[in-house]
């Protein structure tokens, strides 16, 4: 079992425990360097994802044709040989396969698998081209054992797949970057706007675009009160390096801490996922422009500086202040 | 003397030889006899896919369709929105795991997920409830949902649920939400999703375990399973109610295909065809069976 240092032995983690959480994920990975634990169930171990064309992908938006807009939970894994393997000794929970009578059913050909572990965590595998294996007859399967293929996906010839890490004791979606190897990210996040939205209006600021490029440092006025900061955020790729996703902002206003918030954890609540302490579904984490929405804040009249700084999980960061006048 | 009762008691065991004989044969001969008016399916015709294919299309592109509605799943298999013919929204839900059985009424849907939970929504998409069989004393090592049946009125759930043991369970629609109302511990678990299914009339369910065939008498409050080899948990198959109390199945055993039908706990049909079938529809009583480029109808009938 993973030991957590609150909890009475189950893994636990809420929002506002995010320093904790990523204290004790070091002070693991730490003390698993330099010594073997003797647990029952040894903690999930991510291969695959420190190398080319991976990516943490915890609480990046996505938007699909079909109209979902949501925040993941998964990382993107890369495995040369096709097999994906299983990141823990566990057992097989279920295993979607493609029907024999074809498509015809919901979410068409998509297979997974899951499998429990016993300390409680839930790993699952998927991905576009993911044909789960078939159960053992004793539904055991020890670590690295394959849990099924990815196929080559002709774009690029990667075979990706995707692990998303559900902690069942705690009722919490996990980051697999917490989980992971040393993840060689070179490449800082970047901030693209910054937003207030209000009853007064929609005011935002854009980061480096032509047109608003004096818009960084431009004072701007705006009404008094309450309003719903968001973010405009990315952490693409460098060439080949991989990404280690998103996972602090920290906002202050006029030097002050006003937000900082982690992607370490999302909780499952009955209407959806609960990511930065907002609440389900995920949607609500977006705005109308697929900004991320951070929390609510404030603004006082007079002279305003708002200063974000957003850090990837390998600790690249990007900051952007922004000053405006409030009447 | 001793003569006179030898001879009495020879002819008492040749009589009680003959009326045994004559019980065996009588036995023998009213077992062939049916207790009740038994089921059949009746071939009427057959017709090329290609020319009925022409009337397709009013289900929307990459929509799943159940009892008339259509719904879209996330990439992530952990939300569902629901569309109109035109490819509409008309709701969306996200969910706090994945998908992994589901079942649909005209006015509700059932959602069951990998976290063991199962959540009901409206048919305008407002929650309903969301029933944790692990709350309500069903006890398993894992939680999770295999197979899920909503009655048509949608007042009872069974649903296949956990692993260690694994058990099949109905819920009750009472004043104060859904309340256990039959728990059977199963001994061969399934990891996949099976067909479970209500009878029209509501008053049966049938569905595929680890332990073969379960049905379930909802009046009587008691389930009883069978053991068939085209029917088992390794096999895959599609189970739908057909006529009040029946079910048609089409069931995938190896390479080969069935379909067959069920009623009152028993198999009443159960035959080969095509083997590239991919689908079975219920018209009344009226059963068609999609092969690769032809549909197979058949009539239910009494035998």
């Amino acid at each position: 079992m993973i030991q957590f240092p609150w909890g009475g032995g189950r893994s636990h983690i809420v929002h506002g425990e995010a320093p904790r959480c990523v204290l004790f994920a070091f002070l693991m990975l730490f003390t698993a360097a330099i010594k073997p634990l003797p647990m029952a169930g040894a903690q999930p171990s991510l291969k695959g994802l420190g190398v080319s064309g991976t990516a943490i992908l915890f609480g990046t938006p996505s938007w699909s044709q079909d109209g979902f807009s949501y925040l993941q939970t998964g990382a993107l894994a890369n495995s040369p040989s096709g097999a994906v393997p299983a990141v823990e000794a566990g057992t097989v929970l279920f295993t979607r396969r493609a029907s024999v009578f074809g498509t015809q059913r919901f979410g068409g050909a998509k297979e997974f698998t899951a499998l429990a572990h016993d300390d409680g965590f839930v790993s699952i595998y998927s991905g576009n081209t993911f044909m789960a294996a078939k159960s053992p007859p004793s539904g055991r399967m020890n670590a690295n054992d394959s849990v099924g293929r990815i196929e080559a996906e002709e774009r690029d010839g990667g075979a990706r797949y995707t692990v998303r890490l559900y902690d069942g004791s705690s009722g919490v979606w996990i980051n697999p970057a917490l989980f992971a190897d040393s993840i060689l990210d070179k490449a800082s996040p970047k901030i693209e706007q910054i937003a207030l939205q209000g009853s007064g209006g929609l005011y935002f600021a854009v980061n480096g675009s032509a047109p608003r490029k004096s818009a960084k440092n431009a004072i701007q006025k705006i009404p008094q009160g309450e309003y719903a900061l968001s973010a405009a955020v990315t952490d693409a790729p460098n060439g080949n390096s991989p990404v280690s996703g998103l996972f602090r902002l920290k906002v202050l206003l006029n030097g002050t801490v006003a937000l900082d918030k982690k992607f370490d954890a999302a909780r499952a609540a009955e209407s959806g996922l609960s990511f930065l302490g907002l609440d389900a579904p995920s949607a609500n984490c977006l705005d109308r422009e697929g900004r991320i929405v951070l929390g609510r804040q404030f603004i006082p009249r007079g002279q305003n500086t708002l200063d974000v700084t957003i850090f990837d999980f390998a600790g690249n960061s990007a900051r952007y202040v922004w000053s405006f006048a409030t009447e | 003397m001793a003569n006179g009762m030898n001879a009495r008691s020879s002819r008492r065991r040749r009589m009680i030889g003959w009326i045994a004989a004559a019980i065996a044969v009588a036995y023998v001969f009213l077992a062939q006899l049916p207790l009740a008016t038994g089921w059949k399916l009746a071939f009427i015709d057959s017709e090329q896919v290609s020319s009925v294919a022409a009337h397709a299309g009013q289900s929307p592109e990459r929509a799943w369709e159940a009892k008339g509605r259509h719904f879209l799943a996330r990439e992530d298999l952990q939300g569902v929105s629901e569309i109109d013919r035109s490819g509409k929204q008309l709701w969306t839900s996200e969910f706090p795991s994945l998908v992994t059985a589901i079942d649909i009424s005209t006015k509700l849907s059932a959602w069951g997920l990998l976290d063991g939970s199962i959540h009901l929504i409206n048919g305008d998409g407002t929650a309903n409830s969301v029933i944790k069989p692990a709350s309500t004393g069903v006890a398993s090592r894992f939680a999770c949902l295999y197979g899920l049946a909503l009655s048509p009125d949608g007042t009872k759930l069974a649903a296949l649920f956990g692993l260690e043991p694994q058990h099949f369970v109905v819920f009750d629609h009472k004043a104060d939400g859904y309340s256990l109302l039959y728990d059977m511990k199963l001994i061969r678990p399934v990891r996949n999703g099976q067909p479970f299914a209500f009878s029209s009339d509501g008053k049966s369910i049938a569905g595929l375990t680890g332990d073969g065939l379960i049905f379930y008498d909802v009046k009587r409050g008691r389930a009883a399973t069978l053991q068939n080899s085209v029917l088992s948990g390794d096999s895959e198959a599609e189970l739908i109610p057909v006529g009040g109390e029946g079910f048609a199945f089409l069931a995938a055993s190896g390479n080969e295909r069935y379909a067959g039908l069920l009623r009152q706990g028993r198999v009443e049909a159960l035959f080969p065809v095509e083997a590239g079938s991919t689908g079975i529809a219920v018209d009344g009583q009226n059963l068609t069976i999609q092969g690769q480029e032809t549909l197979y109808r058949y009539k239910v009938e009494s035998r």
